[in-house]
């Protein structure tokens, strides 16, 4: 299982020569399977590291297409692919930084339906989306699935993470028991974040993937992770599972995935 | 030295080879070993020796046998940890 070409011990030499990596490290990375839900802000540079770093096998979800105001955060997307489907056109960024690895690009939208299939079998699942629907969604079925999870949200300058191991650390739940209600927060000021913002953030579940699948260091468990661009503070807040948690608790209410109704923004595209 | 008698039971020349690519390549031969197996390496005197000998050591090796040859290259013993 140790057959590393010449090439690839170059182009992995960076990390290969990381105590807490090495070889057998980077032939975990070339096993592990990682789904990305989410090619915008958080999912591009997450996207890009994992491929770089030799994932071996990466689904990409998304079910948008690029648009002209994605570029200023969405770096794995260009001019070029204004109108093309997301996970496609990140898909393409990927293998054009690592063709050796295998992705697949998946236009779809996360359902209740689907999310099981697609967290199924994954060694880490990246959340990269943007809204409070689809990050309980990924929370519920990476805890039902036993799958690993980094959360990872962003709103102006500010960004949280945490990393989830399903029966072993707290979850989103245990944390944040339901969405905020609808209208809560405003449409239009959820949609307002610096590009580098959401690039730190996605480069830090980038790097609780690969710590995650090799077993280097620490993982982000138990700790919420917020951040403040504007200071540049960073703040750890301890966590724990939660005996009443209605995923992961003793006696659990949520058994199966479900959606939640969401109002779509009405006229997000003439949201500045 | 510890190492006298014992026979390798792979060897890699990385004379010529740099950092840090003379380690990637120590640490590839390490890997497929078993643990406790032992590794000759003969490599370039100056910083190749010296990095990788304390890299490898770092990582729970042991430089079993350090041994200068001629032509000033160096030839390393190391028991896989
Ligand atoms: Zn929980």
């Amino acid at each position: 299982m140790i057959d590393f070409t010449p090439e690839q011990l170059q182009r992995y030499s960076r990390q290969i020569i990381l105590k807490e990596i090495g070889i057998e490290g980077q032939a975990k990375l070339r096993r592990s399977r990682v789904l990305i839900a989410g090619a915008g802000g958080l999912g591009s540079p997450a996207a890009l590291y994992l491929a770089a770093a030799g994932v071996g096998a990466i689904d990409i979800v998304d079910s948008d297409v690029v648009e002209v105001s994605n570029l200023q955060r969405q770096i794995a997307h260009g001019t070029s692919d204004i109108g093309r489907a997301k996970a496609q056109s990140a898909a393409e960024a990927m293998l054009a930084v690592n063709p050796e690895i295998k992705v697949r690009p998946l236009q779809t939208r996360l359902r209740a339906d689907n999310i099981m299939d697609l967290v199924r079998g994954m060694d880490f699942v990246l959340d990269g989306t943007d809204n409070f629907p689809a990050k309980f969604l990924l929370n519920d079925a990476c805890v039902l699935a036993g799958t690993p999870l980094s959360h990872g949200g962003v709103l102006g300058f500010a960004g949280q993470a945490m990393t989830i191991l399903p029966g072993r650390s707290a979850c989103y739940r245990c944390v944040f028991r339901r969405p905020p209600p609808p209208g809560a927060v405003s449409t239009c000021s959820e949609a307002e974040i610096l590009g580098a913002v959401a690039g730190l953030l996605g480069t830090i579940q980038a790097a609780e993937a690969v710590k995650c699948i090799t077993g280097a260091g620490v993982l982000l468990t138990d700790v919420l992770l917020r951040f403040d661009a504007l200071t540049m503070d960073f703040r750890r807040i301890s966590l724990a599972r939660q005996e009443d948690c209605p995923l992961c608790g003793k006696a659990p209410l949520i058994t199966a995935p479900i959606d939640i109704p969401w109002p779509a923004c009405p006229g997000a595209e003439q949201c500045p | 030295m510890s190492g006298g008698g014992r026979r390798p039971d792979a060897e890699k020349n990385l004379v010529g080879t740099g950092c840090p690519m003379n380690l990637v390549y120590a640490k590839f031969e390490l890997a497929k070993l078993e643990q406790g197996k032992i590794l000759r390496l003969i490599i370039d005197d100056g910083a190749p020796v010296d990095n990788v000998s304390r890299s490898l050591a770092g990582e729970g090796h042991l430089i079993m046998e350090r041994e200068q040859l001629a032509d000033g290259t160096w030839s390393l013993l190391i028991r896989k940890g």
